[in-house]
């Protein structure tokens, strides 16, 4: 056996991996070879170093720590697709946020139905409006279930801003189903919330136009999402029933800049100035929302 | 049965069935292994201690997809190098990551066990061998690192390595050969510090 293939074996020899046979003719070779017999030993005195290697001494609270993080992340446990049904996850409660969503809607329609003109209840138009409004509360959804504690533990400061930024899309996404799906109710609320839209009219008359509606859509709009981002926040839990409640509040307060522009002859600037208020508003209480959930996560 | 007795697949098992103190046991097990390999692998104890937490989140989290018919070692360390694999990716592509600068600027922590008291001497000795031998497994290709620091310390057959890593058995034997020699090489000029002298 050449020096060359022994010492290919070295490494093998000294893991004790080579076969018998092989280790006896390797031990053989290095009683015969003193170079081979050098490279050896320089081989033994590397595995000692590499012997004296120490391992790590685990900190005395390693342990308490790990099983501190497995029950919290326990409490987020996936719980299967029966957990799905019964709300335990947030694509769950999702899921049910949108079925109730979906009836509350269905039921405010019809409970108006008679005061509304026939032509509106076309199927096409309830199904527009159905969809739209489950667009809308998915939004809401995606914004509140987007694990708010998370985010503050990157945020770490517990300014709204960080919020602000984070839910943006989300809010504008909803914001927009939200109009949208106001507007395919054209006359939906006109018969029960006409008077509640003359009085608010109204009350803010005097005061010059375009601000009005700003101020009129951007609140409504943040009461809806404040409502939304603390409501219905991961950590409150919130019932299925409660979701076809709100459902139908958020619906309200939400259409009510589309009840004025049905009800009073407006201007391009202020219909301008509504909807951008009420983008506004959704921002700020949708990122409100989110902040309070935060601060009620962390106590 | 003294809990010595029972292997880890059957307390895997009983974690499937929601035994915590089997999970506990099992911790109590690879606790120092574990983080000895991370600590060595990654070369940086602090994020070490990261990694370990998240491997036995997973391993408690993924406990129903455990099935016996792998050891459950193998499966731990699967799991571990998968972490840390992604973690040298996601520095490396932050181009942040060097090992050199990282060795220079921030030599690895000494084990805790050297913070014992002793001959002076000897401990400063003995740290800084703990140093050049971190520095020179770290300074090994991470594949061939990786496959070393199993054979060696942690104790995986070639054959497991192999199945492990999902690559062939000749593959490893020529990884751990190549990096036994480098280490050979690093390592020569120096010498294990004799206590009490």
């Amino acid at each position: 056996m050449d020096c060359k293939r022994i010492r290919g074996q070295l490494p093998h020899y000294i893991l004790e991996e080579l076969p018998p046979w092989e280790a006896l003719a390797v031990e053989e070779h290095l009683e015969q070879c003193p170079e081979c017999h050098r490279e050896w030993q320089l081989f033994q005195h590397t595995t000692r170093i590499l012997d004296a290697w120490e391992a790590v001494t685990p900190p005395p609270d390693l342990t308490e720590r790990l099983l501190a993080r497995i029950a919290s992340a326990k409490l987020h446990e996936s719980p299967g697709w029966m957990g799905y049904l019964r709300g335990r996850t947030s694509t769950g409660k999702a899921l049910w946020a949108v079925i109730w969503g979906v009836i509350a809607a269905g039921a405010s329609f019809l409970i108006v139905e008679q005061n509304v003109s026939h032509e509106h209840l076309a199927p096409p138009i309830l199904l527009l409006c159905l969809v739209l409004w489950a667009g809308a509360y998915i939004g809401l959804f995606r914004l509140t279930f987007s694990d708010p504690v998370a985010a503050s533990r990157k945020a770490r400061g517990g300014t709204i801003w960080p919020h602000l930024s984070r839910s943006a899309p989300s809010l504008l996404l909803a914001m927009g189903m939200m109009v949208l799906g106001s507007f395919a109710f054209p006359l939906l609320g006109v018969a029960t919330l006409q008077d509640l839209t003359m009085l608010v009219k109204a009350s803010v008359s005097g005061v010059p136009d375009k601000m009005v509606y700003a101020a009129f859509g951007t609140m409504s709009a943040l009461i809806a999402f404040l409502l939304a981002g603390v409501l219905l926040g991961r950590s409150l839990p919130v019932g299925p029933p409660a979701h076809g409640l709100l459902a139908v509040c958020l619906f309200l307060i939400a259409i009510a800049p589309e009840l004025l522009i049905l009800c009073v002859p407006l201007t391009l600037g202020m219909y301008v100035s509504l909807l951008s208020g009420a983008a506004a508003g959704a921002l700020a209480g949708g990122a409100l929302g989110r902040w309070m959930v935060v601060k009620l996560a962390h106590g | 049965m003294p809990s010595e007795q029972v292997t880890d697949e059957e307390l895997m098992e009983r974690v499937k069935a929601g035994d915590e103190q089997a999970f506990t046991l099992l911790i109590a097990r690879y606790e120092r292994p574990l983080l000895t390999f991370l600590s060595r692998f990654i070369g940086d104890s602090h994020l070490a201690r990261d990694l370990y937490q998240e491997v036995f989140l997973r391993v408690y989290l993924k406990a129903k997809e455990y099935t016996p018919v792998r050891k459950f070692s193998a499966w731990l360390y699967r799991i571990a190098i998968n972490l840390c694999i992604d973690e040298l990716r996601r520095r490396k592509s932050a181009a942040a990551f060097d090992w050199d600068s990282l060795l220079r600027g921030h030599p690895p922590d000494a084990p805790e066990a050297m913070r014992e008291t002793g001959d002076p001497f000897w401990q400063v000795e003995r740290r800084e061998l703990q140093t050049k031998i971190q520095q020179a497994v770290s300074g090994l290709p991470s594949d061939h690192r990786l496959i070393f620091l199993l054979k060696y310390y942690q104790g995986f057959s070639y054959e497991e390595i192999g199945e492990l890593l999902q690559c062939p058995v000749g593959t490893v034997k020529s990884r751990v050969h190549t990096a036994l020699v480098r280490l050979k090489s690093a390592l020569s000029g120096y010498r294990v510090p004799e206590h009490g002298r």
